[in-house]
């Protein structure tokens, strides 16, 4: 019982620092799991929440609407895709570039394909950059 | 040394209608990846910017983009990566590479 309270305690500063959303859910999923899992769940969950940080997403979506010369009044969400945008497969390839450009990452072809929407190619864009920063640190 | 590898691949014999686009996808991505040595090479930092260079060599490839035929956008390809081998081996000169891809579009 007491192991249990002291893990809820433990991760409610983590939950203020990621300001999410959807925290009822990551609630319920911690108290089920053994105290010793804790220290790689936190990367973990770090990693899955905050896979698309504000600046990034914003970035994507200004590379987004200067590519496809959308109007500033579009509306232009995380989960919007791009072909509803109005774009073809070759312009997704070129924001994929642009991306590339941008973020100084090197995107593969496989990883390329299942781009469709804002949010995925900027949680790809996390994660080149994370990688990226490992590798060379 | 990467260029010439290029300009000698044996030309290909797409099977379908996407293998055909996956083919002008990588050529696309070749060029884009060469499109900073390229600006090194004929100078043209202050001319025009890398993303300006990208759209036109997209607009470029959606020019053909009615064609359904997979041997012609085979051919059209290879003739691609013949420019673009040319391009970046310097066998063009600056006011070529201006005048074709930078004015007049």
């Amino acid at each position: 019982m007491a192991s249990v309270s002291a893990s809820c305690l433990r991760f409610h500063p983590l939950l203020l620092h990621s300001n999410q959303p959807a925290q009822g859910s990551f609630k319920l999923v911690s108290v089920s799991w053994p105290k010793s899992w804790f220290p790689s769940l936190k990367a973990t969950r770090f990693r899955v929440s905050c896979a698309a940080k504000p600046e990034t997403v914003q970035k994507v979506c200004d590379i987004v609407r200067k590519q496809l010369v959308l109007s500033p009044e579009t509306l232009l969400t995380p989960e919007t895709k791009f072909s509803e945008l109005g774009a073809d497969s070759l312009d997704t390839v070129e924001i994929v570039m642009g991306l590339e450009e941008e973020f100084n990452i090197s995107v593969e072809e496989d990883s390329s394909q299942n781009i469709t929407t804002v949010k995925e190619a900027a949680d790809l864009i996390e994660k080149l950059v994370q990688k990226k920063a490992e590798a060379g640190a | 040394m990467s260029f010439k590898l290029r300009s000698v691949k044996v030309p290909a014999n797409s099977a379908s209608l996407e293998e055909a686009r996956a083919r002008v996808f990588d050529f696309f991505r070749t060029a884009c990846r060469s499109i900073p040595q390229i600006m090194d090479i004929y100078n043209l930092q202050d001319v025009v910017t890398v993303s300006q260079l990208r759209s036109t060599i997209a607009s470029e490839i959606h020019k053909n983009s009615s064609i359904t035929n997979s041997k012609v956008i085979d051919l059209l390809l290879f003739k691609g990566m013949e420019e673009l081998s040319n391009i970046t081996e310097h066998a063009k000169q600056r006011h070529h590479v201006i005048g074709q891809y930078v004015v007049g579009q």
